[in-house]
């Protein structure tokens, strides 16, 4: 995902912008360029405000792997019945 | 009322309750009527039959349900009532005491108590207890010395360059993340968040500050040492770069990945 449109030059020597990273939770990277080269790479953790991620990212993690086994024991069970 | 000759003493002893908690509400006009009064009643009368929780517990989590919702503001008035009502709830357990003029001040010492698992309460009222925790915590969040800071956007991120200065702008809390007291490790303390940045050798000597929400704000930042969560999803920031040549810039934001988040 690339978005370059959100950040516009202000004049001459300014360069603003507003950054939303809507429901992208996570670490987000983004750079600053100058013809073609990257200057500065910053990386940044965006953090979910309705939940525990650290905690409770594992814990969906189990539960979602808990119900895939259960969709492949579905899965091969189908062409017999 | 067919409950109340079935149960008098109970529904007596639960109204009698209700009329001095209602008696503190009135402070803060939450005070409740007959209807918010019988439907604890029946609560009450219903947890009796059917031997559900102790008289105690099903009080508190009415306590819970029921009264603190309507209790809201951040007013010295409304940490009155508060403290007032917690300290109707501790007054049938024995030996706590609830020093009013020191926790009007401040009641961190009673929270960090609660947070460190040496309840006041029987431990099996743990969910009511932390929902106090969080009533008199937030309370406390609001009304500290940053009040209405909260809410006011703060630089959160300053990368001073020789070819330019770029500032990242916006709320360093998040209103929920408050309330519910998220990212904050088993005793309060916020958990570390990621920052990495690379400075190509063409920006010359860099400094770079990041806000600190202990200091309230902006500290010296070296590559590799960690930071406080300050960036939330679907929330606003505001970035601005200030050149200083005449350099064309531009702003690439290059992917999020959730995923590698938990990969050491």
């Amino acid at each position: 995902m690339l978005l370059r449109q959100a950040i516009k030059p202000l004049g001459e020597s300014i360069l603003a912008g507003v950054l939303n990273f809507g429901n992208e939770v996570g670490l987000t990277e983004w750079e600053i360029r100058s013809s073609g080269q990257a200057l500065l790479r910053v990386e940044m953790e965006i953090f979910p405000s309705k939940m525990d991620y650290k905690l409770d990212y594992q814990n969906i993690l189990n539960e979602v792997n808990e119900q895939i086994y259960n969709l492949a024991f579905d899965f091969c069970a189908k062409p017999t019945n | 009322m067919d409950a109340y000759d079935a149960n008098k003493e109970l529904v007596v002893r639960t109204t009698e309750r209700l009329v001095k908690i209602n008696a503190l509400l009135e402070d803060v006009l939450a005070h409740v009527g007959f209807r918010v009064r019988d439907a604890i009643c029946f609560y009450m009368i219903y947890n009796e039959r059917y031997k559900l929780m102790s008289e105690e517990e099903a009080f508190d989590w009415q306590l819970l349900q029921k009264i603190l919702p309507r209790i809201q503001g951040s007013h010295s008035s409304v940490r009155r009532v508060l403290l007032n009502l917690m300290k109707e709830a501790l007054s049938t357990r024995s030996g706590v005491t609830v020093d009013f003029p020191a926790f009007m001040d401040d009641a961190t010492p009673l929270y960090m108590r609660w947070a460190a698992g040496q309840t006041p309460l029987r431990p099996n009222i743990h969910k009511v207890r932390v929902n106090w925790l969080l009533c008199l915590g937030g309370w406390r969040k609001m009304d500290s010395p940053h009040t209405g800071s909260l809410n006011q956007a703060v630089e959160l991120l300053r990368v001073e360059t020789e070819l330019f200065t770029l500032f990242l702008q916006g709320r360093p809390y998040h209103p929920t993340v408050e309330t519910l007291q998220l990212h904050r490790s088993s005793s309060q303390e916020w958990v570390n968040a990621q920052l990495g940045l690379v400075c190509s050798e063409r920006l010359g000597k860099v400094q770079i500050k990041v806000f600190s929400p202990e200091v309230h704000g902006m500290v010296d930042w070296q590559p590799g040492e960690s930071v406080f969560p300050c960036f939330y999803e679907t929330q606003s920031y505001e970035l601005v770069i200030q050149k200083k040549t005449a350099a064309n810039l531009s702003f690439i934001m290059k992917m999020c990945c959730f995923g590698r988040q938990l990969s050491p």
